[in-house]
């Protein structure tokens, strides 16, 4: 059966798939597919681009609201030093990239015996977690592993460290810039290409530099006011599973949100109802006569 | 040196994951906007064949009732088909149901009742197949509940001379048991739904699941039968009907309901077999199916290798997250490129390495768009499935050549016994 | 305030504000939309009656089969009957309520009827008319260029005029007759035909009438199972026994006989007179030339056209399914046609 096809002129076949209320008639989900329509092009292509285009010019005015935001946060989370700014080139722009100078020490005895009793605990709780707390389990060896690499490395490597809390919040926030500018094509990608209304899809880039835009320096504060206050014994925790990941784990939510948005076309057609409750086969009733038949077991199996 | 291999060593993981997202990203849009084939599913018509449907259970006392009762709901002539449970050494009281079926459809309902021999469900169907004469052989798991049309829609494929074997679409019936059931339930979607169908239209390798599927048994004897040492006796099927030059037919059309685990304790003991299982396969068939390049196309052989080496993945994630971690101690912090992909990579399904968008994207094409809200709690299956996989990956199991297999399969839940037809609501309302 | 306060008041504003993504997938998970499964039972596939079956149990139940017909549908709709007394009038305006057709009185040309027809008698669809479906409780007659939307079911004999657009499902319990000129998406009858002309059966004679004839260049799979590289010219009175699948094109000569089932990873063609016994399957176009007969299926995954010839038999329907499907005039198919794209009957 073809999917629904671009509309003739004829009548009939403009009422061909509606049905008898008006709504929409759509095939079986297993023949459903969308067309390649005019505008798919320039939703893939030219939305992403002037989202990225508009993300560039915004860029000055937005490192400067993250350095007023750093700014802010500054003093009364007792950070000392200043903010300061350095100057990254990210493709063609030159991006003057918002930083704390505060250091974070190497760890001291008590943050190294202060970490293993965290891995400690996160080991425990991660074995003890059981039935449908499994996934959070895993997740809690998971970075009791990663504070064992940092608890072993601090305990035989020699100081100095090679990122100080300054390089690495820059990094961080080097990262995020890049994701800033990627993520409209991301969304291209896996969204746009979706029959959605125009404005969803617009909502749904705008909503993630929005929030992205909020995020990542809050994320750069808390990440700096750690390893400040705990050392750097934190920092290879802080990067490898609150850094990046954090922030495609927060388009994905937001993706998810957006791919449940009714989009008022073929795949959303108003008889695509809900799923039902599961089929049963109706219990089967004996038939009235029958004769009484043993088992004749086939070759391979013993007799009974 | 540890820098520069734990840089090559994360350049690959990250080309690997780059290979995989790609080949799912093309799947996607294939799915949504390329040509459908599906070009059995409307054989209504039919002298149909002598056809042979086989449930092999063991200790499946809860559910084999309902697989029955719909087995003899099915729409098929009645003197073409036979049904044939095989129970194999079942400690309740799966027997005592067959034989209770037997006695009463005496002339549908065969069983095969094993008490010696090698165990497993390969080995069962080995010995039942060799037994029983038909064209085509039908595999349902005991859980299984085909619907009316299902048996005639599995059978169509085969009057192309050319199929091998058929496999249908699963569908959880469990869904809303727990949040790993919902998970599963965006994973089939995305297994099904895309990555099957997209390998269907593009003539890749989809897959035969050994269940809701059928083989032809010219076919299956002229590759050498069931492999009895195989933890994936499915994929192994699959990977020598390809090889022998058959064809593996997908019908998405085709649907049937299945269990699926519903503790995660159940679900690490699944992912862990099918692992090995898959790991075996590879290990034992990608050096000819790449050296079979000449009775195959390219692209076969390309899909066939990637299709053997899924399960391969998550294991290639944890090394490259272990090299992010090596390199990032030694002072070479990856650029946000290779992290990005990482992290991407993380939210995705085992089994098929379904990327989220080709999940959300199954979701949508089902019409159960609002799902797709729970795509972040992807990761946390994922992250149970990576190390569950890696466990099983790196375990003697997975690499030497087997030895006949245990039963393994999942436990039951089901509680209630099938009751009267739902009304038909849905589709079947609409003219 | 301590840095410590200012702290945990940051951490809560960034946790607040990272967590706002994830509400919906929280209410989601708490409190689920679409959690059940999806509907797997298929009810209608495979069964193309099912929509007549379903309308016409509802139209029992309705009332609408009895003496008397009432004027509403329990969900409201309006029923308008159509008989010698009262015929329905010809009229531009859609008809948005469902037609009883009491009688054998013919419908007025031009009607646009938006719900379905339910002829309690033979019905007579007038020229240039529109149905969404139309059930007929004896035979069907749609005249010149009309136009079924979803469905079309006889009792009896289902027949179109030239210029008909069947559309949907036509199905029949006897057998349905098309003219030239008939656009179709599936058809199902006991039997099919195209054309008011007889077809020409042509006799299936016994093996040893024929040559026997064994592909060159095949590797044999099993007994009577045979894999060919390249293409594949079966010569014409020479006959076949066993099934085949061919790399390549495939050409069933004139009379030849085929008893087993043929897979072409082109084109087919099966000339005149050729005999087939099995199952005809083509990636590429297959071409049944008049005198063929096929006991099918036929599947393509490109187009059919199938000539004066006949497909199936009596008692053992089978389909000719492709993406497009071409039955020109003397075509009897005993059985269905699948057209997923269309498909049209031609002289």
């Amino acid at each position: 059966m073809s999917r629904v096809t671009g509309r003739t002129s004829r009548r009939t076949d403009v009422l061909r798939d509606r049905g008898f209320r008006g709504g929409r008639i759509a095939p079986h989900r297993a023949m459903i597919g969308l067309e390649v329509g005019p505008f798919l092009l320039i939703d893939v292509i030219v939305l992403p681009l002037m989202f990225a285009l508009a993300v560039f010019i915004l860029l000055d005015p937005l490192m400067e609201g993250w350095r007023w935001i750093f700014d802010v946060l500054r003093q009364p989370l007792g950070l000392p030093g200043v903010v300061a700014t350095r100057v990254v080139e990210i493709g063609p722009a030159s991006v003057a990239i918002p930083f704390y100078t505060a250091s974070a020490v190497w760890p001291t005895a008590l943050d190294l015996r202060s970490g293993w009793i965290v891995t400690v605990v996160l080991a425990a709780a991660g074995m003890l977690l059981r039935g449908r707390f499994t996934p959070f389990a895993y997740f809690l060896r998971a970075l009791a592993v990663i504070q064992l690499t940092a608890q072993v490395w601090f305990t035989f490597a020699p100081p100095p460290f090679t990122y100080a809390l300054s390089q690495y919040m820059a990094g961080l926030l080097v990262c995020g810039v890049v994701i800033l500018l990627l993520a409209p094509v991301l969304v291209a990608f896996t969204y746009f290409i979706f029959d959605f209304p125009l404005w969803q899809k617009l909502a749904l880039v705008i909503m993630l530099l929005v929030h992205l835009a909020l995020f990542l320096p809050l994320q750069a504060v808390v990440h700096a006011w750690i390893l400040y206050r705990s050392s750097l014994i934190s920092m290879p925790i802080l990067f490898l599973v609150f850094g990046v990941l954090l922030d495609v784990f927060v388009y994905v939510a937001l993706y998810g949100w957006g791919m449940s948005w009714r989009s008022n076309s073929v795949l959303d057609a108003s008889d695509r109802a809900a799923p039902i409750a599961p089929y049963r086969a109706p219990r089967m009733t004996p038939p009235t006569s029958h004769r009484p038949v043993g088992i004749t077991p086939p070759t391979g199996s013993r007799a009974l | 040196m540890i820098i520069t291999l734990a840089n090559i060593g994360l350049w690959i993981c990250i080309a690997v994951l780059a290979v995989y997202t790609l080949r799912h990203y093309f799947f996607t849009l294939n799915r949504l906007f390329g040509t459908h084939r599906q070009p059995y599913v409307d054989v209504v018509q039919a002298d149909w064949p002598l056809l042979t449907v086989f449930v092999p259970a063991h200790n499946e006392g809860r559910v084999i009732r309902d697989s029955l009762d719909a087995l003899l709901s099915v729409d098929y002539p009645v003197d073409k088909l036979r049904i044939v449970p095989i129970d194999d050494r079942s400690q309740d009281d799966t027997r005592p149901i067959m034989e209770e079926y037997a006695e009463l459809y005496p002339d549908r309902i065969f069983p095969f009742l094993r008490d010696d021999g090698i165990p497993g469900k390969a080995a069962a169907l080995a010995e039942a197949m060799s037994d029983v004469e038909g064209e085509i052989y039908m595999v349902f798991d005991a859980d299984y509940i085909p619907g009316p049309r299902l048996l005639k829609q599995l059978t169509a494929p085969f009057f192309d001379a050319e199929v091998g074997a058929v496999m249908g679409r699963v569908v959880p019936l469990n869904v809303n048991k727990s949040l790993l059931t919902r998970l599963l339930d965006l994973e089939r979607a995305g297994g099904y739904q895309v990555d099957q169908q997209a390998r269907m239209n593009l003539r890749l390798i989809p897959q035969y699941g050994g269940t809701v599927g059928g083989v032809r048994r010219i076919a299956l004897e002229q590759i050498g039968g069931w492999r009895i040492d195989s933890l994936a006796e499915d994929t192994d099927l699959t990977v020598r009907l390809v090889m022998n030059g058959w064809d593996v037919v997908y019908q998405n059309r085709s649907e049937c309901y299945e269990e699926v685990p519903e503790t995660w304790d159940m679900r690490i003991r699944q992912i862990k077999r099918w692992a090995k299982g898959h790991n075996q396969t590879l290990v034992r068939y990608v050096a000819a199916m790449i050296s079979n390049r000449r009775s195959l196309p390219w692209w076969q052989v390309v899909d066939g290798v990637l299709l053997l080496g899924v399960f391969l993945v998550p294991l290639v994630l944890l090394m490259g997250w272990i090299c992010t971690i090596t390199l990032f101690y030694a002072g070479y912090p990856p650029q946000w490129g290779r992290l990005t992909v990482l992290a991407i990579s993380s939210f995705n399904t085992v089994g098929n390495f379904a990327a989220f968008f080709q999940v959300a994207t199954a979701s949508r094409l089902d019409g159960s768009r609002e799902r797709n809200r729970m795509l972040p709690f992807l990761l946390l299956g994922f992250l149970v499935s990576t190390f569950s996989v890696a466990r099983a990956s790196l375990s003697r199991a997975s690499w030497l050549r087997g030895r006949p297999v245990e039963w393994q399969k999942t436990e039951r839940y089901r509680t209630t016994r099938a009751t009267k037809r739902p009304g038909t609501g849905g589709q079947g309302n609409v003219s | 305030m301590s840095p410590d306060i200012a702290f945990l008041l940051v951490l809560a504003a960034t946790l607040a504000w990272m967590a706002i993504p994830f509400v919906p997938a929280l209410l989601e998970l708490l409190r689920p939309q679409d959690a059940s499964p999806l509907n797997a039972v298929g009810q209608d596939s495979g069964q193309l009656t099912y929509f007549a079956t379903s309308f016409a149990e509802r139209m029992k139940s309705e009332g609408m089969l009895g003496t008397s017909v009432p004027p509403r549908l329990t969900d409201g709709s309006n029923v308008v009957v159509h008989n010698m007394v009262s015929p329905v009038a010809a009229s531009r305006v859609p008809i948005a309520d469902v037609v009883v057709l009491a009688d054998d009185t013919p419908l007025p040309a031009g009607l646009h009827v938006l719900r379905e027809c339910l002829a309690r008698r033979t019905f007579h669809g007038g020229a240039n008319s529109s149905y969404r479906a139309v059930l007929g409780q004896r035979d069907v007659q749609l005249a010149e260029g009309s136009s079924v939307l979803r469905w079309i079911h006889a009792n009896g004999r289902l027949t179109a005029a030239p210029g008909t657009r069947l559309l949907g499902r036509a199905t029949s319990d006897r057998e349905i007759l098309l003219d030239v000129d008939v656009q179709f998406d599936r058809l199902d009858a006991p039997m099919v035909r195209v054309g008011g002309g007889g077809t020409l059966e042509t006799p299936i004679l016994p093996v040893s009438a024929y040559m026997p004839f064994v592909p060159t260049k095949a590797v044999a799979l099993a007994p009577g199972y045979w894999r060919v590289e390249g293409d594949l010219e079966i010569p014409p009175d020479t006959s076949v026994a066993g099934s085949i699948i061919v790399r390549g094109k495939v050409v069933v000569g004139e009379g030849a006989r085929v008893e087993g089932s043929i897979k072409a990873h082109d084109t087919m063609h099966i000339k005149s007179r050729a005999v087939v016994i099995g199952a005809l399957s083509a990636r590429g176009r297959i071409v049944i030339e008049d005198g063929a007969r096929l006991s099918g299926p036929v599947i393509s995954e490109s187009s059919i056209i199938v000539g004066a010839s006949v497909i199936g038999v009596a008692n053992k329907r089978t389909t000719v399914t492709a993406p497009r499907v071409q039955l020109r005039s003397g075509a009897t198919v005993y059985g269905a046609v699948m057209s997923a794209d269309g498909g049209e009957t031609l002289k």
